[in-house]
């Protein structure tokens, strides 16, 4: 009988790494609520921080990405954790800050201007990111380090 | 410490596996202190170190940029070696020069002769610019030549005969590339690469002629030579900082740290599986091997093992990334691991559990059952929907295109990606049919076993229902989960049958059932998930195309005017040198060209002429004609929208001004940006000009038509076959009517079509709306890409199956029905696969000659158009401008160029010349056809890099019949519609063989099993009866020739019974004689001192002895001891003849031998030598009946060595047995008796019956093991014992 629990009882841990992946997918399924401000302060603080997890919760299904030099395209939010956290650790930020936070055709966007230190040398990208409002909840549409 | 622990270490240790790891540890340990010297000896010595470094460096980039030159220099030197071609510049023959150039085809030269005139004879490549006549020296000399795009090396090699200058070679090599665009239309290696790839530095080369060294301290400039070691130029690159180099050192040697790590994990896992193999408890080494592979696998992750350390596309998360494990699915490679791992994880479990789960009615308690069943089927259902998550992140976590009709076979990383999943699907089979196993052992409704499968199967799918109800999100519909469930409940009772009914156990077995299982499964899963990722990316397009675009567009703009409107720009437009190149090389700098708008970059000088312009896209209505522009010095963003012929165009046009440092106006740049919703799935664009963003937009699979509306009417379409009298579908306007719904996605049939259409609801006016239509596949195309799906797994599963059958040291039978498989697929599959590839080559030359055909009909209409203009203008050719071509391309529908004495003239498409991917001079194949063979027409395949396109060519003739040039059509704007072509043909071809040869394999498959059947039960039946079954029957159904051979099987069966039954009985008799005759004799023996002890008794009665007493003692002492030998006599026959029920069980063989040792403890003379390979060495036997053959052997041994000596007993497996050798130091045996010692009753002892010896070997026959002896004179004996091993699957 001992034998035949611990057979259930290790199946039970094998399932839990199904269960993890499904539970990874449905949090992708509801968008956050905060004001799109916030979601900016955000951005701003993860990329200063080299820390894409502090933003990419507030991705929707697919976000449009484009590095200078890297990648573009659309990308569900899952690759767009995984690319920008890349960038971040390749390209360790000097300083960053939005400079313009705006809205004009009900799209809230921000641009400013980066420095970052890529092996050894200084690079300056200019980040423009729009949101976008999703069943009347404001998500990342579109990341750009140009 | 136990005798197996010790083992253990020793073989660790024999292994080396202990040396090893110290080993590792002492590097680990030690690379930090190297990494703390190096870092000292930079920090300390950085000034001496950084001047070794730039010089070592400067050194290195003047020797490369010299090896650079050789290469080039070697071609000219070997050409002008050529007296054909010295003859020909001399005759100036151009067509033996033409012909000659042939054999000096390096794809990355240009090789150009010219005559004594600087004019061109001959060329081999037609890229380049023109060399200037001021260029042409006397002496051979080198130089490069620095344009806004490309910058080129150029060697000129004058040519004299007998110091007579007859003419010149120059050799041409691109240099290098300026503009950043990711060009996999160059192929050729260039400079800058050759450092950036070995030295890993940037360098900046400067050629102009205000090259200067550089001033600035952070940097550091080269003098570049020539061969005639003239400065031409100069190399800058930054001086390496401290901090970078030291950053470098911690990065190497954390790298080589990583790596040591999980070498150490890799070399510690064979110890871990032989400890927990030898030691553990299954159950108990299933969880410690799970632990210790998950450990493994998260330290992998921890270190960035092996991502760190082999950089390949697979570690990248563009191409697929999943939050799934914590970043065990980051990439395609990290996911390729972790399917390893798992796949190992849980067949090492399936391995373990299969023999606690074997189905059987344990008890009767039916709510004890029921809450088993719900509890596994709950838990199955969580294990389904996490199987669907993992697909569902395979789909949408990716950019790759698991149905892509247009190829044949997948890229690497498809293929690595569709292995991943597979081995994850026949995890989650395994792990299912546990599940299902496990409840169906608790399952005991029905005495009959379908019944109760059966209702299990229904509880399970009932659960899985109610569960759809429930959830919000099931990730899964009901139909796909009972479908699921009827596969996997078919595998499960395959494998019951086969495995638990017919005591089948073999692990490949299992694979081949749940690999077909998961190779279904997998295929449909991904299919279907495909389906709803193409209809979701149809939804994104829609949204992002309906979406407002402004500010995007203005940021776009602002930051491309802020690139181009530079102070650079402003030197270059006051230096009034060629800047023809200059708008496209800025464009392509920038955000514009990435992003693949509509664009024009127009570059002013201060007289507000238009001094550099390219445009890209069909959409622009607002370019500035020449002189209707007036630069100003103020900067500015405008937006106007239109109608256009792509529907609503958002023209969004940008001016900078160029203020030079004394702040005077020099000029200006506007650009202008033509957003047109519609035209993005137009797929006019040629590839080349492509950048990411549009090519997601074309790479779907399926035409999309974009349609406009304003209050519910059609105002335009992309689809020109759409007739008129569409209305939009109600449903439609009442979910943008009457809800806050934006989007809404429906399918619709239009004109007979069905389409898959998604509209979106303008958020500025909510009467305008636009639509998105996917024409639906047919069933066909479902049917083709399932099928093609199919055979790739079956490709793959064949190759997991073949290694997991090495790793778990499986054995293949290579049996006849296997190689009647192996034949049938051989004859079908072969000609199949080259029917298949001829007729692919076939399709591919049809539409090459299709191609063909019709760029020969397109020059002939351009022809007869510039004709028609010359003619009614009475114009010269030169007169022909890009203005007209494109004039008459908006009529013909044609682009095309013109050349006249083999240079560019027109172009209807002057952008790509403006990016030089097409060059200003005709091809020599061209020019040689053309103009010196006098052919009307001609097609050469020509190409960009890596992209292969056709081009036509047609001479244009005047009245009088001169060649006056030459037009030519390139099929670069074809480049979609013959994909769509050889999609189409693909598909087919795809379809059509995976239907065959999955047929065939059925087929095959079911032949293999019929011919071969007959083969089996022979087989079987031959193996039962030497097992003694002579009951055994074949069941005869066929009346041929194996039907006859079965049938004389039988009979010859019924005579071997009906013989032995004759010969056991004589047997028993002549068994009984003898056995009478022994105990008759055994028992003489001691009944004749009996008798002579009561004769003694009764003289000395008689004789009234004195010493009676004493006689009679003796005697009655003597009787006792005859009496207890009779005794004795009797318990041997017993021992022999008894037949007790044995009592079989799994049993440690090294533990029986240590409790027979131990009872020979009293021997103190005997040194007793214990050597057991492994700890656990399991036969099935009984443990008292083996412990009393080991007890005979052993004493045998002793006694013959006379109770003093060395006894050494070994233990080791051997072919699937255990042998055991046990060898004394003995007098041994003698040659003449060793036949004997099996015998009963044979001795050379003077006590004891010789039956000894035979019950060892009745017990080892009876085990189906052997035994026998090696014995060698004075030396001593040595009984090898062999036991069949109990196997694991067993």
């Amino acid at each position: 009988m001992r034998v035949k629990i611990n057979i259930l009882i290790l199946i039970l841990l094998l399932s839990f790494g199904f269960l993890n992946s499904q539970e990874k997918v449905a949090q992708k399924e509801s968008p956050p609520t905060e004001s799109f401000r916030e979601i900016f302060d955000a951005v701003e603080l993860g990329i200063i921080r080299s820390d894409a997890e502090r933003f990419t919760g507030f991705f929707g299904k697919q976000v449009y990405i484009n590095i200078r030099g890297g990648e573009s395209g659309y990308f569900s939010a899952n690759q767009a954790f995984y690319i920008l956290q890349n960038f971040l650790n390749i390209n360790k930020p000097i300083r960053f800050s939005f400079t313009t936070i705006g809205s004009t055709d009900q799209i809230p966007f921000a641009t400013g201007s980066g420095t970052f230190r890529y092996k050894g040398n200084r690079e300056i990208y200019q980040i423009y990111v729009a949101l976008v409002k999703v069943n009347g909840k404001w998500i990342v549409d579109k990341i750009n380090f140009y | 410490m136990p005798v197996s622990t010790s083992r253990i270490l020793e073989n660790f240790i024999k292994r080396r596996y202990l040396y090893i790891v110290f080993f590792v540890i002492l590097i680990f340990s030690a690379s930090y202190l190297i990494e703390l010297y190096f870092v000292r000896t930079i920090t300390n010595n950085w000034e001496e170190i950084s001047k070794e470094k730039t010089d070592e460096l400067s050194l290195r980039i003047q020797h490369e940029f010299f090896q650079y030159q050789q290469d080039v220099v070697k071609t000219a030197n070997s050409i002008t070696k050529d007296n054909v071609i010295i003859d020909a510049i001399e005759l100036q023959n151009k067509k033996v020069l033409f012909e000659k150039l042939k054999d000096y085809y390096p794809l990355e030269l240009s090789i150009e002769i010219y005559d004594q005139q600087t004019n061109l004879l001959a060329w081999s490549n037609n890229f380049g610019s023109n060399i200037s006549i001021d260029r042409f020296p006397l002496f051979p000399d080198s130089y490069v030549e620095q344009g806004l795009i490309y910058t080129w090396y150029i060697y000129i090699h004058p040519i004299y005969i007998e110091k007579q200058l007859i003419g010149f070679i120059v050799i041409k090599k691109l240099f290098e590339v300026s503009y950043p665009l990711s060009n996999r239309f160059i192929s050729s290696e260039l400079f800058e690469d050759i450092f950036s790839k070995r030295l890993d530095i940037n360098i900046e080369f400067d050629f102009s002629k205000n090259a200067v060294i550089a001033s600035d301290t952070t940097e550091i400039s080269v003098p570049i030579k020539n061969i005639n070691d003239k400065i031409i130029g100069f190399a800058s690159y930054q001086i390496p900082t401290k901090s970078a180099s030291v950053d470098e050192i911690e990065n190497n040697f954390s790298l080589i740290r990583n790596f040591l790590i999980a070498f150490l994990s890799i070399v510690i896992f064979y110890p871990v599986i032989i400890f927990t193999y030898e030691k553990v408890k299954p159950v108990y080494r299933a969880i410690i091997i799970v632990l210790f592979l998950w450990i493994v696998r998260y330290v992998w992750l921890w270190i960035d093992f092996p991502s760190e350390l082999i950089r390949l596309d697979i570690f990248n998360p563009n191409l697929f990334a999943s939050s799934f494990g914590f970043g065990i699915a980051k990439s395609i490679g990290e996911l390729f691991i972790t399917s390893i791992f798992l796949f190992i994880n849980i067949t090492i479990i399936f391995k373990d559990s299969i023999n606690n789960i074997t189905p059987k009615v344990i008890q009767k308690n039916i709510s004890l059952n029921l809450i088993i069943t719900l509890i596994c089927s709950i838990l199955f259902i969580f294990l389904l929907r996490g199987y669907f998550a993992i697909i569902i992140s395979a789909v949408f976590d990716s950019v790759l295109k698991y149905i892509d009709p247009s190829s044949i076979l997948p890229s690497v990383e498809l293929f690595i990606m569709y292995v991943n999943l597979l081995l994850i699907t026949l995890s989650f089979v395994f792990l299912a049919v546990l599940f299902i196993l496990v409840s169906f052992k608790w399952f005991s409704f029905f005495k009959n076993y379908y019944n109760n499968w059966i209702l299990l199967f229904v509880i399970y799918s009932l659960i899985s229902i109610v569960y759809g109800f429930i959830h919000p999100n099931p990730l899964s519909s009901n139909i796909a989960r009972v479908l699921i469930l009827v596969g996997l409940f078919i595998t499960g009772g395959i494998l019951y049958h086969y495995i638990f009914r017919r005591k089948i156990l073999k692990f490949n077995f299992i694979l081949i059932v749940f690999s077909i299982a998961a190779i279904i499964l997998v295929a449909f899963s991904l299919y279907f998930k495909s389906q709803e990722n193409y209809r979701s990316k149809l939804q994104l397009y829609a949204t992002e195309v309906g979406r407002p675009i402004d500010s995007w567009i203005t940021f776009v703009v602002d930051e491309a005017l802020n690139q181009i409107a530079t102070q650079r720009t402003t030197e270059i437009i006051k230096s009034e040198n060629d800047v023809r190149d200059l708008a496209f090389s800025e464009w392509a700098k920038t955000i514009l060209s990435r992003e693949g708008y509509n664009c024009a970059v127009t570059i002013f000088n201060e007289r507000s002429e238009i001094v550099g312009d390219f445009r890209i896209g069909s959409t622009l209505s607002h370019y500035p004609e020449r002189g209707k522009f007036e630069i100003s010095t103020n900067r500015t963003v405008t937006l106007r929208e239109e109608m256009g012929p792509f529907g609503t165009i958002k023209n969004y046009i940008g001016y900078a001004p160029l203020i030079a440092s004394d702040s005077l106006l020099v000029g200006g740049v506007r650009i202008e940006v033509a957003a047109a919703k519609g035209e993005i799935f137009q797929k006019e664009q040629p590839v080349i000009l492509k950048t990411y963003a549009r090519e997601d937009f074309s790479s779907y699979y399926r035409d999309i038509y974009y349609s406009e509306f304003i209050n519910g009417y059609r105002v335009f379409t992309t689809n020109k076959e759409l007739s008129n009298n569409y209305i939009v579908p109600d449903t439609v306007t009442n979910v943008f009517e009457n809800t806050e719904k934006s989007i809404t996605l429906l399918k619709e049939k239009i004109d007979g079509n069905n389409y898959e259409s998604v509209f979106v609801k303008s958020p500025d006016n909510k009467n305008n709306w636009i639509a998105l239509n996917a024409e639906m596949i047919g069933i066909e195309f479902c049917a083709v890409n399932i099928l093609k799906l199919g055979l790739i797994f079956l490709f793959i599963g064949a190759i997991i199956y073949l290694f997991s059958i090495i790793i778990y040291k499986e054995k293949i039978k290579y049996d006849f029905r296997l190689k009647l498989l192996t034949a049938f697929l051989l004859v079908t599959i072969i000609p199949i696969a080259l029917i298949s590839y001829f007729n692919r080559q076939y399709a591919i030359d049809r539409t090459i000659e299709l191609t063909r055909n019709t760029l020969e009909e397109e020059t002939v209409i351009i022809n007869s158009y510039l004709k028609n203009f010359l003619n009614s203008n009475n114009q010269g050719i030169f007169l022909i401008n890009n203005s007209i071509c494109r004039d008459i391309s908006m009529r013909s529908g044609i682009d095309f160029s013109l050349f006249v004495n083999s240079e560019l003239t027109a172009t209807s498409k002057p952008e790509i010349y403006d990016a030089s991917m097409l060059h200003r001079r005709m091809s020599p194949e061209a020019y040689f056809n053309l103009s010196i063979l006098g052919k009307q027409f001609f097609v050469e395949n020509q190409s960009i890099g890596t992209f292969n396109y056709l081009v036509g060519y047609s001479v244009v003739i005047d009245n009088s019949g001169k060649l006056i040039g030459v037009i030519s059509i390139p099929s670069l704007y074809k480049h979609s519609s013959i994909e769509e072509e050889m999609r189409q043909r693909n598909a087919y071809i795809v379809g059509a063989y995976s239907l065959i040869i999955i047929l065939a394999l059925i087929i095959a498959l079911i032949f293999a099993n019929q011919i071969s059947k007959p083969a089996r039960e022979l087989t079987e039946a031959t193996r039962r009866i030497a097992e003694g079954d002579l009951e055994y029957r074949i069941d005869i159904k066929k009346k041929d020739e194996f039907g006859q051979l079965e049938n004389a099987f039988n009979e010859m069966t019924q005579e071997i019974k009906q013989k032995r039954e004759e010969l056991v009985r004589f047997e028993k008799e002549l068994a009984w004689k003898e056995m009478a005759k022994q105990v008759a004799h055994e028992i003489k023996n001691p009944l004749t001192p009996i008798r002579l002890a009561i004769q003694h008794i009764h003289r000395a009665y008689k004789d009234g002895s004195a010493e009676f007493d004493k006689i009679l003692k003796q005697s009655v002492d003597m009787i006792s001891e005859q009496i207890d030998t009779l005794n004795r006599i009797a318990s041997e026959f017993s021992s022999f003849a008894k037949m007790p029920s044995r009592n079989l069980t799994v049993c440690n063989v090294n533990d029986i031998i240590s409790e027979a040792v131990r009872l020979f403890a009293q021997y103190q003379d005997v040194k007793f030598e214990i050597n057991f390979q492994q700890s656990k060495l399991l036969v099935n036997a009984d443990e008292e009946e083996l412990r009393r053959a080991f007890v005979n052997l052993i004493r045998n041994s002793v006694q013959a060595m006379n109770e003093k000596g060395t006894l050494t007993i070994t233990t080791e497996t051997k072919n699937e047995n255990v042998e055991i050798r046990i060898a004394d130091t003995g007098y041994g045996i003698p040659e003449e008796i060793s036949h004997k010692i099996f015998e009963p009753n044979f001795s050379t002892k003077t006590e004891g019956m010789g039956l000894g010896l035979a019950i060892v070997k009745k017990t080892i026959d009876d085990l189906k093991g052997t035994i026998g002896f090696i014995s060698k004179k004075d030396s001593g004996t040595v009984f090898i014992v062999n036991i069949p091993l109990v196997k694991i699957d067993e």
